[in-house]
């Protein structure tokens, strides 16, 4: 009976949480992140969108929040993560453009509800830095409670893939394998190559459907994938470190005409940032995470602030499951290394972000018509005092800490009782380079300490 | 085993006859002999004609494998073989959606030599669509056995190397030299990666699936076209993998898609929709509480027998009195088991038609599994369902199987007790046209007495290189082992997995691989010989990979 009553419990609770309802937040500061703070600010959520920000708005029907004393901002956006995905690295070859972490998603990895517990409310899942030209990447709303793998996917986002720069790929197949690329010279080359051969991939089938050809040119996915990144269909983003590297990928894309670029980790960005302004490159940064690895040791934690002022779009990015929990206090850390403003920083993880995922006309913000992706905070986010109270997603509470129990695992495993962390964390090591060091099948090495990015 | 206690009701003159005009010769197989008659008679027996329909005592009769006559009351024809089987309980033999069983292992070719892990052959990417399950056909593997052991007359069979093994077979289970019911139909395709070699992940076979198809599909249309007239055109180039998947791109031929845990039956579906193939899911787990998408996709399903062990779950009672975390967990786990356990009653309730596939389940104890479904809701009928008419439906031969009635093949078994009622043995099955006798118990697999006990080295074939060690091996207890697991990298650290209990001689353990917060569960699943095994490992979500070895020494 009691197992009766628990189930009941369980589906009660995300029943509640999947019912629409109008959401009306009550007398919290907004922190709109696009049109100022607003105190004493009510803002009403209704069929997963912003329906009104004003002061007291009335909702006869809506379910009240009472956020007197509260923060309200819109949800964190992480542009690097490798949560909820049962693959992340197609490490068997340098060119891997045709693979699709989105086809792996994991809706039940507990990692999703801790990061909603820590106000983020989209994730970008990435493919990892295995290879040159990695998978394309999934835009991840974190609809907690919800089974199907594609409830996740937040429709009509713009696609995305991981590009990789230096140790990584060059350590994979060069030393692993003995195959190009080795150095960053040839790195360079997997791109030229690979762009070149889209580019006749694309004349092939355009001379086809013109009659010219008669036999049709034998498909590709990869190629097809490629070609899809030369008109300019997909944005690019790349694992990166060195400058001189990084000079060198805009050099390639100038050549094949391609500008949406996102470069990830980017550690040596401070010393390239006009350029990288001039180009309208993108620049996703850590706070303050480098040598773990010999191209990671000239880094700065002004980084963040030092691209910010140059003109670049700068986000902060957790790839990694416990990171992920509180990017509030990583975009914090730049005011303390770089005096940004509040609103600077909470750039970082909001509005910024979405840029860089091209979804900033949806979110990102608190604005009317927005989705309603709502994280409600206990104390300013950037204070260290700051607790997430209330996590929204499309109008829906996914994170109540009022309701927040011991055991929010989705599945479980009927035959096997571990404890809720380990069992959640079968695989999942949410890293960069998950599945390419197979060595820790027997030794233990654990990527966790870092140094895989 | 084939039953030789029957009773001749008289010699017919023209087996006489035959006997006279044999050429003599200095040596016989008796072997080769063929039976006596071809002819069997069970009189009053309990039989279940199909699911629903009310059983009766009646006689049937066999000739040539197919079901002659069967009736209330009727007169044994002068020719048959008598069958004990008085007031014993009759149906048709269960069909299986998918088997690996009676296929001889495709050994992995040492020989081809791999320059680009990216760029394998289709042979090393596990990309065979072309290969027959027929031709690797095995009519003496304990696999059979263990079918025809748990009433199995008709099983669909495959290989099971790689995402796309090969296309399957329609069998009957006798392990007789011509088993075939239909061949060439049906493709098996699964998750499963190439291990160091592209594809590894299921990112990949996804990709790769897409690829083949597309490719297929244009070479097919583009073939045709130069068939009619070839005049200004370029040879067409097909592969015979591309050739292969003619049909499936036609939709003559189904797809039948291992989705051995709930996210792969969500993960095949969306395959199957974006390609818009004809699939059947195979190896399906729990899925009772997602029964609204499996109506509204029209999921054709194919349920793992198996359904949980509750003596896995180990309760520590110390622990649960004074630990409130271990005993919330513990109910969220009971909770979980027992819908579990109502899965196939879920569906049944959804209206949602299912069969079962053996591959992947605990077939020694499958009626025990079956009861254990309908003690948890699922009505007796649709068991005997699943087990007979849908899958012959599922499979495209009803019009063979799945009944007992006048003209389809003889495909039967035969229990002492009422199978979907009570604990019942199976006494006989009779398929391909012979008859078996089951002992007792269960049938002894061929392979039990293999002994692990020794020093063994084993290598596992990762996307990163071959990861070496060894096994330390040593029975603890009769049919019990230790094994310690000493990687070559680190031997100061060995993993020990305590219990191991060989089936016959597959060997599968369990252990979860910890160190510093993180935790990878590991499977391993293997086949001995008598100085050599090999099989996979599952390492967690990263993938399955192949581990093999040899026996270095024995104990002293």
């Amino acid at each position: 009976m009691k197992y009766l009553i628990i189930s009941i419990f369980m589906s009660v609770w995300f029943n509640a949480a999947i019912a629409q309802k109008d959401i009306l937040i009550k007398n919290g500061t907004l922190l709109t992140i696009t049109d100022g703070v607003k105190e004493q600010t009510d803002i009403l959520l209704s069929n997963g969108k912003i329906k009104s920000i004003g002061k007291d708005l009335a909702a006869p029907n809506a379910k009240i929040i009472d956020a007197e004393g509260m923060f309200v901002m819109p949800g964190i956006i992480d542009a690097h993560s490798h949560i909820a995905i049962d693959a992340v690295n197609e490490a068997t070859n340098p060119v891997t453009a045709e693979v699709f972490v989105g086809d792996a998603i994991d809706p039940y990895d507990i990692a999703i509800y801790r990061a909603l517990a820590g106000g983020v409310t989209i994730s970008h899942a990435m493919h990892g830095s295995a290879n040159a030209i990695g998978g394309q990447c999934e835009t991840l709303k974190h609809r907690w409670g919800e089974s199907n793998p594609k409830a996740f996917v937040m429709e009509d986002a713009p696609r995305t893939i991981k590009f990789a720069l230096g140790e990584n790929p060059m350590r994979v197949h060069g030393e692993g394998k003995d195959i190009a690329p080795r150095t960053r010279m040839g790195i360079e080359q997997e791109f030229r190559r690979s762009f070149e051969g889209a580019k006749r991939y694309k004349q092939a089938w355009a001379s086809y459907h013109s009659g010219k050809t008669k036999k049709p040119p034998t498909y590709s996915l990869r190629m097809q994938t490629l070609a899809d990144i030369l008109d300019g269909k997909i944005i690019i983003h790349c694992h990166s470190y060195r400058a001189d590297e990084i000079l060198m990928l805009m050099n390639v894309l100038s050549d094949f005409g391609v500008n949406k670029i996102v470069f990830q980790h980017v550690n040596e960005g401070f010393k390239i940032a006009p350029e990288l302004a001039e180009f309208g490159a993108h620049a996703s940064v850590f706070s303050d995470w480098w040598a773990y690895k010999f191209e990671v040791y000239y880094s700065t934690a002004y980084n963040a602030a030092i691209l910010s002022k140059n003109g670049v779009i700068t986000s902060i990015n957790s790839d990694d499951a416990g990171l992920i929990r509180h990017l509030y206090h990583e975009a914090a850390k730049t005011q303390r290394y770089g005096r940004l403003s509040d609103n600077e920083a909470l750039k970082l993880i909001t509005i910024n972000p979405a840029i860089q995922l091209g979804i900033d006309d949806r979110v990102g913000s608190l604005e009317t018509n927005k989705e309603a992706d709502i994280a409600i905070f206990k104390n300013h986010p950037l204070s260290v005092y700051a607790i997430p109270q209330m996590t929204i997603v499309d109008g829906v509470i996914r994170f109540d800490i009022n309701e927040d129990m011991d055991d929010m695992r989705m599945e479980i495993n009927p035959e096997m009782m571990l404890p809720a962390f380990y069992e959640q964390n079968e695989g999942h090591e949410d890293k960069c380079m998950q599945g390419v060091h197979t060595d820790h099948h027997h030794n233990h090495h654990h990527s966790h300490s870092h140094h895989q990015h | 085993m084939k039953i030789l206690t029957c009773v001749w009701r008289k010699w017919s003159l023209a087996s006489i006859i035959c006997l006279l005009t044999i050429p003599v010769v200095s040596q016989v197989d008796y072997s080769q002999v063929p039976n006596p008659s071809n002819c069997y008679f069970f009189d009053n027996v309990m039989i279940h004609e199909a699911p629903g329909k009310t059983a009766y005592l009646g006689d049937l009769t066999i000739r040539n494998g197919l079901i002659e006559q069967i009736s209330r009351n009727h007169k044994a024809p002068f020719d048959a073989i008598k069958v004990k089987a008085d007031s014993m309980h009759m149906y048709a033999g269960f069909i299986d959606v998918l088997s690996h069983a009676g296929v001889k292992k495709v050994e992995k070719k040492e020989s081809i030599k791999v320059k680009f892990p990216g760029m394998p052959p289709d042979e090393v990417a596990g990309i065979t669509p072309y290969k027959l399950a027929s031709d690797h056909y095995d009519g003496s593997s304990t696999g059979l056995e263990a079918l025809r052991a748990a009433g199995f007359t008709t099983s669909q069979i495959s290989m099971d190397n790689g995402m796309m093994p090969g296309k399957t077979a329609i069998i009957n289970t006798s392990g007789n030299q011509n088993p075939l019911i239909a061949d060439h139909l049906n493709l098996f395709s699964q998750f499963k990666g190439a291990g160091q070699y592209y594809p590894s992940t299921i990112i990949a076979v996804i990709a790769k699936w897409k690829d083949l198809y597309n490719q297929s599909k244009n070479q097919q249309s583009y073939a045709a076209t130069y068939q009619k007239n070839a005049n200004g055109m370029e040879r067409p180039d097909p592969s015979k993998s591309m050739e292969a998947l003619y049909d499936v791109v036609n939709k003559k031929s189904t797809v039948f898609f291992k989705a051995n845990k709930k996210l792969n039956v969500y993960r095949a579906v969306e395959l199957r929709n974006d390609l818009n193939l004809n699939m059947v899911l195979t190896s399906v787990p729990y899925v009772g509480d997602i029964t609204d998408y499996l109506a509204k996709e029209r999921v054709s399903i194919a349920l793992n027998i198996s359904t949980p062990d509750t003596s896995k779950v180990k309760v520590d009672s110390t622990r649960l009195a004074e630990d409130k975390e271990y005993a919330g967990m513990l109910k969220r786990q009971q909770t979980y088991l027992a819908a579990h356990q109502q899965n196939a009653a879920d569906l049944e309730k959804a209206n949602i038609k299912f069969a079962f596939s053996s591959a992947d389940a605990e077939l020694a104890k499958m009626q025990d599994h079956i009861l254990s479904m309908i003690k948890h809701g699922l009505s007796p009928e649709a068991a005997h369902k699943a087990l007979t008419t849908y899958p012959a439906e599922m499979l495209g031969v009803n019009q063979l199987v799945g009944t007992l009635e006048k003209g389809k093949l003889a495909q039967i078994v035969i229990t002492d007790k009422a199978y979907f009622k009570e604990k019942a043995k199976i006494r006989m099955v009779f398929t391909g046209q012979e008859l078996f006798e089951m002992a007792g118990e269960t049938v002894k697999s061929k392979a039990a007495t293999v002994d692990i006990a020794g020093t063994w080295s084993y290598s596992v074939d990762t996307p990163d290189g071959e990861q070496k060690g060894l096994f330390k091996i040593a029975e603890t207890a009769k049919g019990s082992y230790t094994i310690v697991l000493v990687p070559d990298d680190s031997p100061e650290d060995p993993e020990t997995i305590n219990e191991v209990k060989p089936n016959g001689n597959k060997v599968d353990f369990s252990f979860v691989m910890s160190e510093e917060g993180f935790t990878v569960p590991i499977d391993v699943s293997t086949t001995f010989e008598e100085k050599s095994f090999s099989g996979s490992l599952q390492f967690g979500d990263f993938g399955s990979f192949p581990i093999k070895g040899s026996l270095l020494k024995k104990p002293e």
